[in-house]
């Protein structure tokens, strides 16, 4: 406006100028000033007007690239939702666990960690270099994390290369994938990389570490999906995708309602589908929501402290390349949704059993607790016991008859009925154990040799390993290498051994029938806390007769006595000792039902006899005690079972 | 710095590194080097040759299990001087030889100039799997294998000897006292690493004492034994602290014997002992050597005698065939 303002006075000027008749007076350089300052007027509004344009065109450009990458973070999320939920059928599938770590040496672990980073000093200098040439921030903070970064890079990269699993790189690849979309570009460099040797540690490592600590934890974590749930919270918060929300509310659900052994109280909480009468909701309340799950949960709880303080035999159970062996009861369910109180109420359901040995004899059934004391089903179908050879599945059918709601043993409304499955087993387990002259291993002692490492042994703290089934066979000795001598002077070395009922498993010990120990060649039973005496195929035969291990067998009790005894004694070397565990008092063999930690404690001293024990040409003896327990076990399932009043007679 | 520079620097660093990394031989291009066979610090390498024992057996099977010596270093080890011993978790595996199968001796010859590289032996026997119990699939077992041989350091050098302790000589002299570096090892497990020279004054004033203080170190993998308890090591028998750890040093200098004794009663003369793997033993010429004699070079030569062990172990998993 001003500019126009401008031309208009001037045009006016020499209007003015030239009505007074001084046009010819004009200068010919006025008259050139003035179209140079038009001109040059005009120059600026052409120039401002393109200057205005191209100020829309850059705001425009900018919303374009806003736009563009708001729509590739909106299909990152999508790809990361669908990548984080793959991956979790995946973990769930193969039990994922990262690097299944287990650190049989801490100092030396921590010591080659050590001589592994003073390894890389080339090329992280090379990769520090890189850094410095191409980040575009150059602290010493981004140079740092770059630096931890790639160490930890490098350690994944020795891990994987021997130990390759392709479920562990699919993991890697999505931390990658997840790190590289939402938080490279969003944090500052070195938080970024921080965060992703977090993920990284945490996804690949923490089971490990845990496990190390206390496997009974780690177990209970094993299968959490914490990457799933920290990475698509992550997404959801960044970017508000409900699928993101969708996945995460299915997985957790799945996780409450079905994931893991440790939500078995869950389990034991029967969701009551139909109407209950009001009356029963308090009791019901109280019963199932706040008791059981809190008498569950503190029992596992403290059963989780006591096994860790109370006694220390661990052992870990011989896995099994197909189904594990034991029984398992399996589709336990009423034969109909509800009865009336004038009805037979039938239970049924499938026992599984596998063993590799002595065949199982099952006897099954189903009871109701009433007052603490268990009323056993009138009618079980098959009625005798069941004898499993290797592997095979039976039904079986339970049928309170006679009125049971008349009788008093079922009520109306909601009632649980347990179907048991009460069988013999036995558990066999080893103990891997080193014996060395304890001259030359004071020797090496004093010359500060570490002996295992000295002589290539890895396992140095070997466990008990136990066959699979319901009982933990746990077995240790004072330590894992035994210095032998010719004179001990009483201070002999000893064997512990546990048993108790194993992780994961419903239900029971009875009664320990049997406690065999097999010492090694060489190694003899010096004393023990209760008696034993020495255990040869008449003793193994007597004590199957004795406590009826084969009951109302076709064959003849006897024949599968010996059969049994004679297939054990084929597995004995002939140097090894065996010795039993004299169980004549009840409270060595009986177990306590309400205590479902109830274990059972043996404790001998042992001599081994220097000539016999060490080979003669090796520096090292490894051998190995074993042991065998028989025992009843009785395994059981709740169901619910629902009672309505019965109709009145129409006819009537 | 634009992003193209960028990379043509990135480039640059990475040839330079490539360059600097290759190593060309040594000496003038045509010309035969010799090869210093009295270098590194290896004595004897074994490992399970791949497949003996295979990784898989099954019970009642027979497996082969072969174990490849190398001699590394500059000693030969002469028959009978080298044994090696199998050890077996005997409730499920064994030798099918008993005895005699589970102890082999061998002799393997060392580095010399026709044979740079040193000589390679292999050891086989055959071990049988026993059953590994009714109610088990699999197990796992573990074979070890022992190699105890008698072994020797020799080093061969020129030491300074300067009588003029107190530095009065003006003349020129034909040699300066310097402390011998030897990072590269003498062609067997335990190295002489270091050795330096002093002058010591004697009672009689026209003499001077030289000493050295030689470091000995076991760069090696296993375990130094006395010489003549090293078969002792591949027994189960028993081993005293004094057996470990110790060797016998022998130095000369000109030819004549030095005294490297500590002067300590539990000790025998010229048995060093290692404390941690390295030890420093001092060296003396107790006669002395006249100050007259001005400086010169002359030849030092030490002589380590020991005994050496080692342990090597490999996993097999024992397998059941099932039937069902």
């Amino acid at each position: 406006m001003a500019d126009k303002d401008e031309i208009k006075n001037i045009e006016e000027e020499m209007l003015k100028k030239a009505r007074e008749g001084e046009e010819e007076q004009l200068q010919e350089e006025e008259l050139n000033d003035v179209k140079l300052k038009r001109e040059k007027l005009a120059l600026k509004r052409e120039e401002t007007e393109d200057n205005k344009s191209k100020e829309e065109n850059g705001k425009q450009g900018a919303r374009g690239l806003e736009a563009l990458s708001k729509a590739t973070v909106e299909k990152s999320a999508r790809f990361v939702v669908l990548f984080a939920f793959i991956l979790f059928i995946l973990d769930i599938t193969f039990q994922y666990k990262g690097f299944n770590i287990v650190v049989t040496d801490g100092g030396s672990l921590f010591s080659g960690i050590l001589e592994f980073i003073l390894s890389l000093f080339y090329p992280i200098l090379i990769g520090v270099m890189f850094y410095w040439l191409i980040a575009k921030k150059k602290g010493w903070a981004s140079i740092i994390s770059f630096i931890a970064l790639m160490i930890f890079g490098l350690f994944i990269i020795s891990i994987l290369v021997p130990n390759f699993h392709p479920l562990i790189l699919i993991h890697i690849l999505y931390i990658l994938f997840f790190w590289l979309a939402f938080i490279k570009g969003r944090d500052d460099e070195a938080r970024a990389n921080w965060i992703l040797i977090g993920l990284l540690f945490a996804d690949l490592y923490l089971f490990s570490a845990i496990n190390n600590f206390s496997s009974g934890l780690a177990e209970s974590f094993m299968g959490f999906p914490f990457l799933f749930f920290l990475t698509i919270a992550y997404v959801y918060k960044e970017t508000g995708n409900l699928w993101a929300a969708i996945s995460i509310v299915l997985v957790l659900g799945y996780y409450i309602i079905v994931a893991t052994p440790t939500a078995d109280y869950f389990q034991g909480i029967d969701v009551v589908k139909e109407k209950i009468p009001l009356r029963e909701w308090p009791g019901l309340f109280i019963e199932r929501v706040i008791k059981e799950p809190s008498e569950k949960f503190g029992g596992g709880t403290s059963s989780w402290f006591s096994s860790q303080i109370q006694y220390a035999i661990t052992g870990k159970v011989e896995k099994n390349k197909d189904e594990p062996l034991g029984v398992y009861l399996e589709n336990v369910q009423p034969a109909d949704k509800k009865y009336y109180s004038d009805e037979n109420v039938v239970v049924w359901g499938t026992v599984n059993a596998r063993t590799l040995d002595d065949p199982i004899k099952i006897k099954l059934g189903c009871y109701v607790k009433k007052d603490g004391e268990k009323i056993k089903s009138n009618e079980v179908d098959p009625e005798d016991k069941v004898t499993v050879y290797k592997l095979e599945e039976q039904d079986f059918v339970c049928t309170f008859t006679e009125n049971p709601v008349s009788e008093g043993v079922l009520k109306e409304g909601i009632n649980t009925v347990t179907a048991f499955a009460d069988f013999n087993f036995e558990t066999l387990a080893y103990l891997k154990t080193y014996f060395i002259n304890r001259e030359r291993k004071r020797a090496m002692e004093r010359e500060e040799i570490d002996i295992f490492k000295e002589f290539g042994i890895k396992d140095k703290k070997p466990i008990s390993v136990y066959t699979n089934g319901p009982a933990a066979l746990g077995m240790e000795t004072t330590t894992p290498l035994i210095g032998v001598t010719k004179e001990y002077n009483g201070a002999f070395p000893r064997l512990s051994i546990s048993l108790k009922r194993n992780k994961g498993w419903k239900g029971n010990i009875k009664e320990l029938k049997e406690m065999v120990i097999i010492a090694p060649k060489g190694v003899k039973l010096e004393k023990c806390a209760g008696d034993y005496q020495a255990y040869d195929k008449a003793k193994c035969v007597d004590n199957c007769n004795k406590f009826n291990i084969y009951e109302d067998d076709d064959a003849g009790e006897e024949n599968a006595c010996e059969s049994s005894c004679a297939s054990f004694f084929e597995d004995i070397g002939e140097d090894e000792n065996l010795y039993s565990i004299d169980l004549n008092k009840s409270s060595d063999r009986e177990f306590d039902e309400d205590e479902d930690d109830d274990f059972k404690f043996f404790t001998c001293s042992f001599n081994p006899e220097i000539s016999e024990v060490l080979e003669e040409n090796s520096p090292i003896t490894t051998k190995f005690f074993r042991a065998k327990a028989r025992y009843d076990y009785i395994v059981e399932d709740d169901v619910t079972v629902k009672i309505e009043k019965s109709l009145p007679d129409l006819d009537k | 710095m634009p992003l193209n520079k960028k990379i043509i620097l990135i480039f640059a660093v990475i040839a330079l590194l490539l360059i600097a990394g290759c190593k060309g031989r040594t000496g003038t291009k045509g010309s035969i080097t010799g090869v210093d066979i009295r270098s590194g610090v290896k004595g004897i390498a074994m490992d399970f040759v791949k497949g003996s024992p295979p990784k898989n057996v099954f019970e009642d099977d027979v497996f082969p299990i072969a174990i490849r010596l190398e001699n590394k270093g500059a000693f030969n080890i002469e028959e009978g001087k080298g044994i090696l011993v199998f050890g077996f978790e005997k409730q499920y595996v064994e030798a099918t030889k008993e005895g005699d199968g589970e102890k082999q001796k061998f002799k393997i010859e060392g580095k010399s100039v026709f044979n740079p590289d040193g000589d390679t032996e292999f050891i086989t026997i055959d071990a049988k799997v026993k059953k590994i119990g009714s109610q088990s699939e699999s197990r796992a077992s573990t074979i070890l294998a022992t190699a105890c041989y008698r072994y020797e350091t020799l080093l061969g050098t020129s030491a300074c000897i300067d009588t003029d302790i107190y530095g009065a000589e003006v003349r020129k002299k034909a040699c300066t006292i310097k402390d011998l570096s030897f990072g590269n090892g003498q062609g067997a497990p335990v190295a002489i690493t270091k050795i330096e020279t002093r002058m010591l004054p004697q009672e009689d004033d026209n003499r001077i004492k030289p000493q050295f203080l030689i470091h000995v170190e076991n760069k090696g993998n296993g375990e130094v034994i006395r010489p003549g308890k090293y078969e002792n090591a591949c027994t189960s028998g028993a081993l005293e602290y004094e057996d470990l750890n110790r060797m016998n040093i022998k130095a000369l200098l000109s030819g004549e014997e030095l005294d490297c004794s500590l002067g300590l009663d539990e000790e025998p003369e010229n048995i060093i002992r290692l404390r941690d793997k390295k030890d420093i033993v001092r060296c003396t010429l107790e006669e002395g050597i006249e100050k007259s004699e001005g400086a010169y070079t002359a030849q030092l030569k030490v002589e380590l005698d020991y005994g050496y062990s080692f342990t090597i172990s490999k996993d097999i998993t024992i397998e059941k065939v099932l039937k069902y």
